[in-house]
């Protein structure tokens, strides 16, 4: 939790998100390497995927919320870039192309298998106990992480989107394939009930 | 900003409102983010909304898997090659090519399934299909006129010459006593038992007038007559 000495002043964005950070190609190198992937090249292919494999491997974590069927949408998903390479429209980030396609694999996975969701009710016991404040810590993440399972795939999508990998509202507007206005109201709603839920968490623990 | 920004009909703080996540992370456009900042100068709600998003944040990003994409990768290559099987072999020759070479190898692509089709080669096909169809109509013509329908049950000789006969049995016969006649008929139950309980039986023809005779001396068959099947050309 941040510390109440930042309350007074007006916040600023500080892109905290983790894959907005971490170390990957810039756009153009990406771009650069959809052409070579386009022409057949496996090596380029294979970089592309290394690359974007955590990210994938995240995003359809959180979306799906059924781990052992991540691998499978994540490589159809990168099946489906080393076919369609050379149908990439360059207008567009190639970050938004494959998590366009990924989102529409995830969601044609949850509507095929009829199976339950991750129980994350488990997680909670499961925490390693620590020091009373990194428990306390850790369990309201993980209290955190149940109440957003609890939503439905499209809020999951808009707050991974969102928190995790630093896209902008028209960039997830296009991987959902809907209105920006649509976004910020799913935002908007997922905020509402995790502002709930953080502020009933808070008084019981 | 205010026009380009927010909805019509919501309000600025409204608008600001919706835009914090992204402010958050820092991915609105500069003329977006210097209007939210403004709006939050003198808005505490507003102020108040981001903190409690930084702190949703930090504890959604609490949990992280650090996945390994070798083993997976692995088992994607064979369908990376059946892909690549599967497209033409300029694709395949392409290798590792130059984003020049990609380029021209995607218009060769292109150019593969484009490529125009002669005229000789759609009036060689077009006669093809018309020799198959000819060819398949002769030789299945005389099948429909000197085969007879015949199911897998039809017994061996049945369309030599072949009698039928039908038999009722009187209803209070037991089950037993039925099955005992038809099996010293000699001949077979090609139909029945009717609603009438009666049963047709097909019994070579030299034979039948004798099962005839044998049957109608059973105290349990209300009715035993012969009846012809019509015989094969």
């Amino acid at each position: 939790m941040p510390s109440g000495s930042e309350a007074g002043a007006p916040d600023k964005g500080d892109a905290k998100s983790p894959a907005a950070t971490t170390r990957k190609p810039a756009p153009a190198d990406e771009a650069a390497l959809l052409r070579h992937i386009a022409a057949g090249d496996r090596q380029a292919f294979e970089a592309l995927y290394r690359c974007y494999f955590p990210r994938l491997t995240r995003f359809l974590e959180r979306v799906m919320r059924r781990p052992h069927t991540v691998e499978e949408v994540l490589n159809d998903t990168m099946l489906v870039v080393w076919r369609k390479a050379d149908t990439f429209n360059a207008q567009s980030k190639v970050s938004t192309w494959i998590f366009s396609i990924a989102y529409r694999k995830a969601l044609k996975a949850i509507k095929r298998f009829d199976d339950p969701m991750e129980p994350d009710e488990e997680r909670v016991e499961l925490t390693q106990p620590g020091p009373e404040g990194e428990l306390m810590h850790r369990q309201r993440s993980a209290l955190l992480q149940q109440q957003i399972a609890r939503m439905s795939a499209e809020h999951r999508t808009v707050i991974e989107l969102t928190y995790y990998h630093g896209c902008a509202y028209k960039e997830i507007a296009q991987i959902m394939g809907c209105p920006v206005d649509t976004v910020k109201t799913r935002m908007f709603h997922a905020r509402r009930r995790l502002r709930q839920f953080l502020s009933d968490r808070r008084q019981e623990l | 900003m205010a026009g380009r920004v927010l909805s019509f009909f919501k309000s600025p703080h409204q608008g600001v409102q919706e835009l914090l996540p992204w402010f958050l992370n820092g991915s609105l456009e500069a003329d977006e983010a210097a209007g939210v900042e403004k709006h939050l100068q003198s808005c505490p709600s507003c102020r108040e909304e981001l903190q409690c998003l930084r702190a949703i944040r930090d504890e959604y990003l609490e949990t992280e898997s650090v996945p390994q994409a070798e083993a997976a990768l692995a088992r994607l290559r064979p369908r990376l090659d059946e892909t690549a099987s599967a497209l033409p072999p300029l694709r395949r020759a392409g290798g590792r090519s130059t984003p020049s070479s990609a380029a021209a190898s995607r218009s060769r692509r292109g150019l593969a399934v484009q490529l125009p089709i002669p005229d000789w080669v759609k009036f060689a096909l077009a006669a093809q299909f018309v020799l198959i169809f000819a060819l398949g109509w002769v030789v299945l013509q005389p099948m429909k006129m000197d085969s007879p329908y015949r199911a897998l049950a039809t017994p061996a000789g049945l369309d030599r010459a072949v009698g039928s006969a039908v038999i009722v049995f009187d209803p209070n016969a037991p089950q037993r006593e039925v099955t005992r006649i038809l099996r010293a008929s000699g001949g077979r139950v090609v139909d029945g038992p009717t609603v009438s309980n009666g049963y047709v039986l097909a019994v070579p023809a030299p034979e039948l007038d004798t099962a005839l005779a044998r049957l109608r001396a059973e105290p349990a068959v209300v009715l035993a007559e012969p009846l012809q099947l019509e015989r094969p050309r």
